[in-house]
């Protein structure tokens, strides 16, 4: 297009950004949407940061919030109930029901008394649950051996890490390795039928009919002869085709996982 | 350099008459007088005397004189070898050259123009206004002001034509018995054979005006038909034919011998299937007219190729070949892709 030197004219000029700010605001609204209302917090009970490394993780939560849409919290606390793993579990849902919403998708990484618990809710749960619990869990084993705000920011980053892993395999695309192509083709396609159709229904030539100059009252058929020659038949036998529908399964997603306890 | 020029004047005024096709009188522009055909004779009997060359005129038009002189204002005009009215350049003066159209070039009848201008300019309009992919200039009322009338030359043949055909046709039906389906056919063999009379089969006698585009203009009401008169011509384009009667016989011919094919073709009833094995289509007794219609012209330069729309003068039928702007059909085809492709993958997407 660059070659040509075509007369762009304004209201084309207008029509043309219209629908690019429209592609773009598509395209960028359910993200900034998404990613503006993800909180990340820090809960420290126990006074096990100082200042700057509150400031630090407080910080570094927020920009996982940020990076993926979900709410962070980390907590360090010693004052909840945690003589078994129920109980423990019980605390932190409502802790995190309390602070983000029942309904709200997040990680919620919960350290008290050596002790540390993992819990992902709504979106977040979809994509780690599980051994990715366990993974991101794990990286969390020496939080009270060593240096704190490092094991946190290990187990910020496992979050992550797993939300791109998940992001990847997510994608609907790696889900159906075949709607690619199929949209390309199917976009080809229709592009093709369209130009065509524009194109050809500008060529406007109707061909008149020279029956237009008969002298209607002169027409006579001296010869008109309509010769029987044969006759014949084709059977056609219609077979009976089975068919049948297979049903398929349905997985309800959701709800609130536990990644086990740590000492 | 030749006055052999003919001019209409008013006898009010001395202003120029022009035909006007909506009120069908010889107008001035002037005064506003209106005349018919029978009164513009009976005043000026010697304009119409003028048509006739003098031996000097006739050997400078045989020597392919193109310079006139114009009457009103005196300025040369330089005319196309076929050009048989046009105006003057300087004055905008209608000037009918006179022994362009006279001899085997004086036309036997003319259809004169029944939509004015402001007509033909509405209607290219109308053409154009649902048309989203025009280039924009395409509808300027730049573009719009070249609407230009011109008298294009035409052969019309009557004949008559002597037709057979032979055919093969089938009458098929079909009856169904549990899950057995039956074809039925008979077949059989069809001649006919036909005698008819084509009056006023047309083909425009002009190189540069395209065939196709002319052929689509039609058809014109005959009935409306007028003795040749160098007065209607004032106020529009003319020119004579460039193209012999024998030349254009090929197209009559054909358009004839397809015709003849129809007809036979529409007796041909009855039948679930028709297909024609032979026909032919034997044309005598041509007759040849030399008729001058009138067509609303117009052509238009996009991308260095030539684009044209005509409207036939007498009923306002309009046709042409239109230009596309790439760059609105590449935008539009986009948007149709991107929708399809989020539509088609949707759906895919709930099917599997």
């Amino acid at each position: 297009m660059l070659l040509y030197a075509y007369k762009i004219t304004e209201p084309l000029k207008k029509a043309a950004a219209a629908l690019l700010i429209v592609i773009a605001a598509v395209v960028l609204l359910p993200s900034a949407v998404s990613a503006s209302a993800a909180e990340g917090v820090l809960f420290d009970e126990e006074n096990a940061l100082s200042d700057s490394e509150y400031a630090e993780i407080e910080e570094y939560a927020q920009s996982i919030a940020d990076k993926t849409g979900w709410n962070v919290a980390v907590e360090f606390d010693q004052y909840g109930d945690f003589s078994s793993t129920s109980s423990a579990q019980s605390y932190c849902i409502n802790s995190f029901e309390s602070y983000f919403g029942a309904d709200a998708d997040g990680v919620y990484f919960f350290c008290a008394d050596h002790y540390t618990y993992l819990i992902t809710s709504g979106a977040a749960h979809k994509y780690i649950s599980g051994p990715e619990a366990e993974n991101v869990s794990r990286r969390g084993d020496s939080i009270y051996t060593s240096d704190r705000a490092a094991s946190i920011k290990l187990v910020l980053d496992g979050v992550y890490s797993e939300y791109t892993e998940g992001a990847d395999a997510n994608n609907v695309f790696a889900q159906h390795p075949g709607l690619m192509p199929l949209c390309i083709v199917l976009a080809l396609i229709a592009g093709g039928i369209f130009t065509g159709v524009v194109v050809s229904s500008y060529k406007f030539h109707s061909k008149p009919t020279v029956l237009n100059y008969v002298d209607k009252r002169a027409i006579r058929f001296p010869v008109r002869q309509d010769i029987f020659v044969r006759e014949y038949n084709i059977r056609h036998t219609n077979s009976s085709s089975g068919g049948g529908h297979s049903g398929g399964g349905h997985h309800s997603g959701g709800g609130h996982s536990g990644g086990g306890g740590r000492r | 350099m030749s006055n052999a020029t003919v001019n209409y004047s008013c006898p009010n005024c001395g202003g120029k008459l022009q035909f006007d096709p909506q009120k069908q009188t010889f107008s001035c522009e002037w005064c506003a007088s209106d005349f018919t055909e029978a009164e513009l004779k009976n005043m000026a009997p010697a304009a119409e005397a003028e048509t006739q060359l003098s031996p000097e005129e006739a050997a400078a038009f045989e020597n392919g004189t193109n310079l006139y002189i114009c009457d009103s204002c005196g300025a040369e005009i330089i005319a196309e070898e076929n050009t048989a009215a046009t105006f003057c350049y300087y004055c905008h003066s209608p000037v009918s050259l006179k022994g362009r159209l006279s001899g085997e070039y004086c036309p036997e009848k003319i259809i004169p123009f029944k939509k004015a201008k402001i007509e033909a300019e509405s209607g290219f309009k109308e053409w154009c206004g649902k048309k989203w992919f025009l280039p924009s200039d395409f509808k300027s009322q730049g573009t719009i002001e070249k609407i230009t009338g011109l008298y294009v030359p035409y052969w019309l043949a009557d004949c008559r034509v002597h037709g057979s055909l032979t055919a093969n046709a089938e009458i098929i039906h079909t009856t169904r018995h549990g899950d057995t389906t039956v074809e039925h056919h008979k077949v059989f063999l069809v001649n006919r054979e036909v005698n008819a009379e084509f009056d006023g089969v047309p083909a425009d006698g002009s190189k540069k005006l395209d065939d196709a585009l002319m052929d689509s203009v039609e058809p014109f009401d005959y009935s409306e038909m007028k003795e040749f008169s160098m007065s209607y011509l004032q106020g529009f384009y003319a020119d004579k034919y460039d193209v012999s009667k024998e030349e254009v016989m090929p197209r009559i011919q054909a358009r004839v011998s397809e015709g003849t094919k129809e007809l036979m073709m529409a007796d041909v009833m009855g039948y679930t299937t028709v297909t024609p094995v032979s026909s032919e289509a034997d044309i005598r007794n041509v007759k040849w007219h030399y008729t001058m219609l009138p067509v609303w012209f117009l052509s238009y330069d996009y991308n260095g190729k030539k684009y044209f729309y005509a409207m036939n003068g007498q009923t306002g039928k309009f046709t042409g070949i239109m230009p596309v702007s790439k760059l609105k059909v590449a935008l539009g085809a986009v948007i149709t892709a991107v929708v399809t492709a989020l539509i088609g993958g949707a759906i895919a997407l709930v099917c599997l």
